[in-house]
């Protein structure tokens, strides 16, 4: 994007607000990508995969990190505070280092859960 | 350090849309002249034939974090003293003062508010240029 340096107030709110809605349209996109980011850990756990784990692991988290951030600089505090709490959960099996279980997953499968549905009804409210 | 007035920003952030709002901001509110880079290693390799009079680092990135990138641009001869900024959501006081420790010149709270973020950087380069004054 070429940013003009006339642009007024009122120009970058307007521009601000495209790349919101911009943002939103991806929303959907982004879930879904992060949903096969968590079967992948799934099946690794399942296949006792587990040197596998920390970078799948690590994938997951860096893609809750990146709607945490993106969320709150679009104002979605909701969509933020959720991905951050998902963040948190990966977070701590990442450094855990232990062998993750089924029990594990579904508690990440459950604050995924939660993510989804703050995301799901802000994408509602606005298209 | 520098008396410099504020004009070239060397910024690393690997989020598109972060940087999307970032420059936005940064350019058309603050009137600053931006280079973006995605990566650390991009920085390392850009930062000093931009020669920016500060540096805004994301702390979090995948391969090169802040904190290793910020080590390795102090090893370039023109950089040593460039003031760092660290932009990250971790900004309790422990941590800030760990970015402090660091070598940071200030920390600035992600996610930011765009139409104030030309503001606080700002406010810290103006902190930075009272200090080598003083």
């Amino acid at each position: 994007m070429i940013t003009d340096v006339n642009m007024d107030i009122k120009d970058i709110q307007i521009q601000l607000e495209k790349m919101r809605q911009a943002f939103l349209v991806q929303l959907p996109q982004r879930m879904r990508m992060m949903e096969s980011e968590l079967l992948e850990i799934q099946e690794a756990i399942q296949e006792e995969k587990s040197d596998l784990l920390h970078d799948l692991l690590t994938q997951a988290y860096r893609s809750a990190h990146s709607l945490t951030g993106a969320g709150g600089t679009f104002g979605l505090q909701e969509v933020t505070e959720s991905a951050r709490e998902l963040e948190d959960v990966l977070s701590h099996f990442m450094q855990s280092n232990t062998h993750l279980d089924n029990q594990d997953y579904t508690a990440i499968l459950g604050q995924f859960g939660k993510l989804k549905t703050v995301v799901t009804a802000t994408y509602e409210s606005k298209f | 350090m520098n008396t410099r007035p504020l004009k070239k920003l060397l910024y690393v952030e690997d989020e598109i849309d972060i940087q999307t709002v970032a420059k936005l901001a940064l350019e058309a509110i603050g009137g600053f002249t931006l280079h973006v880079c995605s990566s650390g290693h991009d920085a390392v390799a850009q930062a000093e034939a931009f020669a920016p009079d500060l540096i805004l680092l994301d702390v979090m990135m995948p391969g090169m974090d802040g904190p290793t990138t910020l080590a390795a641009l102090r090893l370039l001869p023109n950089l040593t003293e460039t003031p760092v900024i660290f932009m990250t959501a971790k900004v309790q006081a422990q941590e800030v003062a760990q970015y402090l420790v660091l070598g940071a010149a200030g920390v600035i709270a992600k996610p930011f508010d765009p139409m104030t973020l030309s503001d606080k950087v700002i406010q810290i380069w103006h902190s930075v240029t009272e200090k080598s004054a003083a």
